[in-house]
């Protein structure tokens, strides 16, 4: 048994909880009633939601035209939401999976809940290639299926095409990912559940787990092998989603720098959220003992990181502008730093390259309103990242005839909103049903913690 | 199971370390250790057991060169051999741009084989009712099971006692006293 050194350390969980503790702290929020503050949050959520609702209704039945798409701008608020929701998504599998596979300890805390996000961000990405289809009954369309029409098979080298795989195998292998990460605690819940629906949901969901010494060598392998899938799987889904533009030849798209690029902002909005959603949570569910300061700043280490990273792209990407010598890269980056989006573009660098720096101080990366604020700034800034790579490459085309300016509608406005909603409606009810913290995972953290 | 005297000793312990020196001792006196229930997963126990290691990385191998065979099959069939349609002047076995496809799907099958096989081999789902060991080994017990082959239960209680078992209890095997334990000590 080597004992790590990990007693000359702060422990991840304090105060120096008992395995039954854990259970208890964890389970308690679920068997009671959702507090009054939960209820005004789902209340906002569910009228978020049906905002949401009514305008993709509006659009489905009236038409693309509802939106304030032009011929040079074919898509604006769409794919910007859409690469907005799949980045936030990437924190999520980065803590259960790449933090798993580094051995990261202090990922047990915050691991299901950033999953749980994940599934929740990617159902929100999903629903804007739907919407922009216009006829989202037709969505089946996108799959190669025998037809009637030949059959005409999808263009399987449209990037496009790539995303729609790349998007369902990550929904997928999370959500197993997720799922199989629970069932341990759904099996908690089940045996200290008194008799009930909620009782015989567990019972179902737990699949009648025992607790076996097979199966949890078995289910340790699994774990294993699914994190060592996500994180190739991880990279993959935001590079392709990069590739939808950097395989075009719009200047401001047509860049090698993209993948990495993508998939280093989507771990940073990712991890923007994950900061905002726990500041919250640990709050709200009095769960500060499980989910600490020490969390919390470890977090903001990786945002300090992932913004920097974000931010050096972004000067690179100026730089080669700049370097490269092709007019039309050049005037496409003058465009967006000192045309009539700049004030998009000095929110973006704001928020994501200059914000995080606060980040290096101790004093500010332990200060939970610093890091909320933070966070909420990350989160804009990355939105408008996509709002900007996006609106500014199209909006001046190479005519100047064609030059012209984008701005949304209510109902685009009103989907955007209603994805928040969508978001927020999930995540309450997951942290009302399902346990949120791996209990399994914390306690044998503490039992490892204990025995040094 | 075996034997006409067979049965069960049910040993509940506090603590890891406990139930880890305890499957040792067990075994070196020569104990068959029948299943260790836990609330987590203990590191160690499978080395302490002389326990195989799970094949499960092999249906992982399976099941991602099956995704990778139909991805590319399929991409090469429909652009190559059914129709080939002229995208952009591109030739039409383009294979770099199968690249991304192949790989998504080498995941997903590779996951979902590994999942469906876990489900499979750990009997998840057949039964939603189990019956436990212990009422809290998903709470906070750590739970050794002993199968009494030829009825040395005296010395096993003893060995469990002095491993620092805190709950020691019998279960003779037949299928109606399984689910309750006849007789318990402290």
């Amino acid at each position: 048994m080597a004992a790590e050194p990990i007693a000359l350390r702060l422990p991840w969980v304090e105060g120096n909880p008992s395995l039954r503790q854990i259970t208890d702290d964890v389970c308690r929020p679920l068997a009671t009633r959702p507090s009054k503050s939960w209820m005004a949050c789902f209340a906002v959520a569910l009228a978020a939601l049906t905002l949401g609702a009514v305008s993709a209704g509006y659009e489905v039945a009236t038409g693309i035209g509802t939106w304030g798409l032009n011929k040079s701008v074919g898509w604006a608020f769409d794919i910007t939401n859409f690469v907005f929701w799949i980045g936030i998504g990437h924190a999520g599998t980065l803590i259960s999976a790449i933090l798993m596979l580094f051995r990261q300890k202090w990922r047990t805390s915050i691991s299901r809940s950033a999953e749980g996000m994940t599934i929740f961000a990617v159902m929100c990405a999903g629903l804007f290639p739907l919407l922009h289809m216009g006829r989202p009954w037709f969505a089946f369309w996108v799959f190669p299926y025998p037809n009637s029409r030949g059959p005409l098979w999808v263009n399987f080298r449209s990037p496009l095409l790539w995303d729609v795989v790349a998007i369902s195998t990550y929904f997928t292998i999370s959500f197993v990912f997720w799922f199989v990460g629970m069932i341990p605690d759904l099996a908690t819940l089940r045996d200290r559940t008194p008799a009930g629906w909620r009782k015989r949901l567990y019972a179902l969901l737990s699949l009648g787990w025992d607790g076996s010494r097979r199966t949890w060598s078995r289910y340790e392998t699994l774990s294993l092998i699914l994190a060592g899938l996500a994180t190739p799987l991880v990279v993959s889904v935001h590079s392709i989603v990069s590739m939808d533009f950097a395989t075009s030849v719009i200047p401001g798209w047509h860049t090698t720098l993209f993948p990495p690029y993508f998939v280093a902002g989507a771990v940073f909005s990712g991890f923007g959220m994950v900061m905002t959603l726990l500041i919250l949570t640990r709050r709200v569910m009095a769960l500060e003992r499980y989910i600490t300061l020490r969390h919390l700043e470890a977090m903001a280490k990786i945002l300090l990181v992932t913004g920097s990273l974000v931010g050096f792209c972004y000067l690179t990407e100026l730089f080669l502008a700049w370097y490269g010598g092709n007019p039309y890269e050049r005037a496409a980056f003058w465009n967006r730093a000192l045309g009539p989006y700049a004030w998009a573009y000095w929110t973006m660098m704001t928020c994501n390259l200059f914000v995080p720096q606060l980040m290096w101080w101790r004093r500010l990366r332990t200060s939970v309103p610093v890091l909320f604020v933070v966070s909420l700034l990350v989160n804009v800034g990355m939105w408008f990242e996509r709002f900007v790579i996006i609106v500014t490459s199209l909006h001046r085309d190479f005519l100047p005839s064609s030059w012209t300016m984008y701005k949304p509608t209510w109902v685009e406005v009103g989907i955007l909103i209603g994805s928040f909603g969508l978001f927020f409606t999930l995540f309450l009810l997951f942290v009302q049903v399902l346990p949120i913290i791996a209990m399994w995972e914390v306690k044998s953290v503490r039992a490892g913690e204990a025995k040094s | 199971m075996s034997g006409p005297v067979s049965g069960q000793l049910v040993a509940s312990f506090a603590g890891e370390t406990e139930l880890l020196a305890a499957v040792r001792t067990v075994r070196e006196r020569g104990f068959r250790v029948h299943d260790v229930f836990t609330p987590y997963a203990v590191h160690g126990l499978d080395e302490a057991l002389a326990a195989p290691r799970s094949r499960l990385p092999w249906v992982t191998l399976a099941g991602a060169l099956a995704g990778l065979t139909a991805a590319v099959g399929l991409q090469v069939w429909c652009a190559v051999v059914d129709w080939p349609l002229d995208v952009g002047g591109k030739p039409a076995n383009s294979a770099l741009a199968f690249l991304p496809i192949s790989f998504e799907l080498t995941i997903l099958l590779g996951g979902l084989a590994t999942a469906a096989a876990f489900f499979w081999r750990s009997g998840l789902g057949r039964r939603f009712e189990p019956r436990l060991a212990a009422p809290d080994i998903t709470d906070d017990a750590l739970v050794l099971v002993l199968a009494l082959d030829d009825g040395r239960e005296g010395e096993a209680r003893e060995l469990l006692r002095a491993a620092g078992a805190r709950e020691i209890s019998t279960l003779r095997e037949t299928r109606e006293t399984r689910e309750a334990p006849e007789e318990t000590a402290a």
